[in-house]
């Protein structure tokens, strides 16, 4: 052979490729008609937001069935009043740690590591998950996801990231934390930081937009829930747009073999998802605790004339927190124009942003300013979970960049709301 | 029944219901914008926007592919507007067997009570779960679809 010419090697693969492959005319089967019809622009879509649709119908009332009709009672009715009795030295500043508020009468509002710090992973969490990983797992086994990563491909490629991209995106639309972990099947660490920040940023959750169509659609109807997430993933595009062109790196093109649809097992759909959720439970939950109790440190220690002291419960406004709720007042009025008020559910989103939407529909505002606070709460920090799971994938140089991005973009996209209410005289 | 009338009887069929279809989902897009919603018997229409472009668009794709039932590419094409349709359905049906378990709103207790339980599967429904028994036939095409469309090939 490597005596031949290039020309007589090509001559000799034809003669080779005649003898051994044999050619007939494809026979379309219904099978790979549905496939040609999910790939197709004008039927292809319809269909992916039907099944998007459907995954997040199918999350919300698994979430909801075992969130509210099962966990919550749980931890609020008998967990929470068995910690609180059984445990010692109360009160000490070990108590308001690990247990947190002592009247406290639900594991929310605890704030304790024992309580929100197990509530929030296992209560919330996981019941958020398990749906979604599973909805994932059975796309994939059919074959459909192949299909819809070359759908949205060309839309994706204008922000740097490819067709795959729409998992982390979906899965984020229902928690941020399996969508911040699946953006590991992104190729380049540039691909992958994108990813995260502006789902961390712009993607609000799926307890999110439950409370939200609950109190803000149901108060003053759909438009305004659905013009902020319209708001909200234009940020996703836009910012991702312009940190493609600004960060260093690669967005490499994507090859997908597209497998012909077929029947999912149920074995390999319970093995999928257990992996999964196996990785959630060993690598995520331990952050979710330690960001708890990061997070209640700062509740219960003060600085009084540069000295670190602890904190009385019910005097929060002496402890860190307290402060960096004060000193971010007048930003709130001045620069983004909403009430002083908001910074309580501002707060609060570091734990859960779904209770702090509904904490700002009790704040009186109009409705200029309630579309402003909810972006804020989206966009402003992502919850403490997704903050520790950041900091686990990105690394800590990296989740300081990605702060810095998301510090531009709240100051960006809540000041622009706040001049776009200003020329037109609402604000 | 020959295959011919068989197909002949299938774009009727379906490009009936399609009509049906795309006017659940125009009427659900309606109550969007304009509130309310309607109830007839065990048929709810409430106001969706996702929802309803979605099951309207497939009410399109269902009358696009009934008109065209004898080829593959119509097969195809109804076959996937009833999987859709039977997923929302499957959906709503999920919700409602989650509704039916637990108890009401400000009731103690972990489980539902026999008659609350009983009481969820009276209805109303939403379109999907209605029109999931109509969309049934599809099967019967599907069933021997290589050998019935030959025909039309011959």
């Amino acid at each position: 052979m490597s005596e031949l010419t290039p020309e007589e090697r090509w001559d000799y693969l034809d003669k080779l490729v005649e003898k051994v492959v044999k050619f007939e005319k494809r026979k379309l089967s219904l099978k790979d008609a549905l496939g040609d019809l999910t790939i197709r622009p004008i039927t292809g879509i319809p269909i992916a937001l039907g099944i998007l649709f459907s995954v997040w119908m199918f999350f919300s009332t698994f979430a909801g069935f075992f969130t509210d009709g099962f966990m919550v009672p749980l931890f609020d009715e008998h967990y929470l009043p068995w910690i609180q009795e059984s445990f010692p030295e109360k009160p000490s500043w070990l108590y308001t740690l690990m247990v947190g508020a002592p009247g406290a009468d639900n594991c929310f509002e605890a704030f304790g590591v024992l309580t929100t710090g197990l509530f929030v992973p296992f209560g919330v969490v996981l019941w958020a998950i398990i749906p979604l990983y599973l909805s994932v797992a059975l796309l994939e086994d059919i074959g459909y996801l192949p299909r819809l990563a070359v759908l949205i491909d060309n839309v994706l490629h204008k922000i740097g990231l490819h067709g795959f991209a729409i998992v982390p995106t979906v899965l984020s639309f229902g928690c941020n934390i399996p969508g911040c972990t699946a953006a590991r099947i992104l190729e380049t660490k540039k691909e992958r930081f994108m990813m995260m920040t502006i789902l961390a940023i712009f993607i609000p959750c799926g307890a999110q937009l439950g409370i939200m169509e609950e109190t803000i659609a149901g108060e003053y109807g759909n438009w305004l829930m659905f013009t902020i997430i319209g708001y909200l993933l234009l940020g996703y595009f836009i910012v991702g747009w312009i940190l493609n062109k600004i960060l260093p790196g690669e967005s490499p093109e994507i090859l997908i073999d597209i497998p012909p649809y077929q029947k999912p097992t149920i074995k390999n759909l319970i093995m999928k998802t257990w992996m999964r959720v196996k990785c959630f439970l060993v690598h995520a939950v331990p952050f979710v605790l330690l960001g708890s109790l990061l997070v209640n440190i700062l509740y219960i220690v003060g600085i009084d004339n540069g000295n670190l002291t602890l904190v009385e419960f019910g005097e929060s406004e002496k402890s860190v927190m307290g402060r960096i709720a004060t000193a971010l007042e007048p930003v709130l009025s001045g620069w983004f124009g909403v009430p002083k008020e908001t910074i309580l559910p501002l707060v609060t989103a570091f734990l859960r942003k779904d209770l702090a939407v509904a904490q700002l529909s009790t704040i009186s505002m109009s409705v200029y300013q309630l579309f402003t606070s909810v972006v804020l709460i989206s966009i402003y920090f992502p919850c403490v979970a997704t903050f520790m799971i950041l900091l686990k994938e990105l690394g800590f140089s990296g989740l300081l960049k990605s702060i810095i991005i998301l510090i531009i973009s709240t100051f960006t996209f809540g000041g622009l709301l706040h001049g776009l209410w200003m020329l037109m005289g609402v604000a | 029944m020959s295959v011919e009338t068989k197909y002949s009887l299938g774009q009727y069929y379906f490009g009936i219901l399609s009509l049906f279809i795309i006017g659940f989902g125009f009427l659900e897009l309606l109550f969007f914008f304009t509130g309310g919603e309607y109830c007839y018997g065990i048929l709810q229409i409430s106001p969706a926007i996702v929802r309803s472009i979605v099951i309207a668009s497939m009410g399109i794709f269902m009358l696009t592919g009934a008109l065209k039932l004898k080829s593959l590419e119509g097969l195809s094409l109804v076959t996937l507007a009833c999987i859709i349709l039977w997923i929302f359905a499957a959906n709503d049906l999920f919700e409602i067997i989650t509704t039916s378990i637990l108890p009401e709103e400000g009731v103690e207790g972990w489980f539902n009570s026999m008659e609350g339980f009983l009481n969820t599967y009276k209805g109303p429904y939403n379109p999907c779960v209605v029109l999931l028994p109509f969309t049934l036939p599809i099967f019967l095409f599907i069933k021997n679809y290589k050998k019935d469309l030959r025909v039309f090939k011959e």
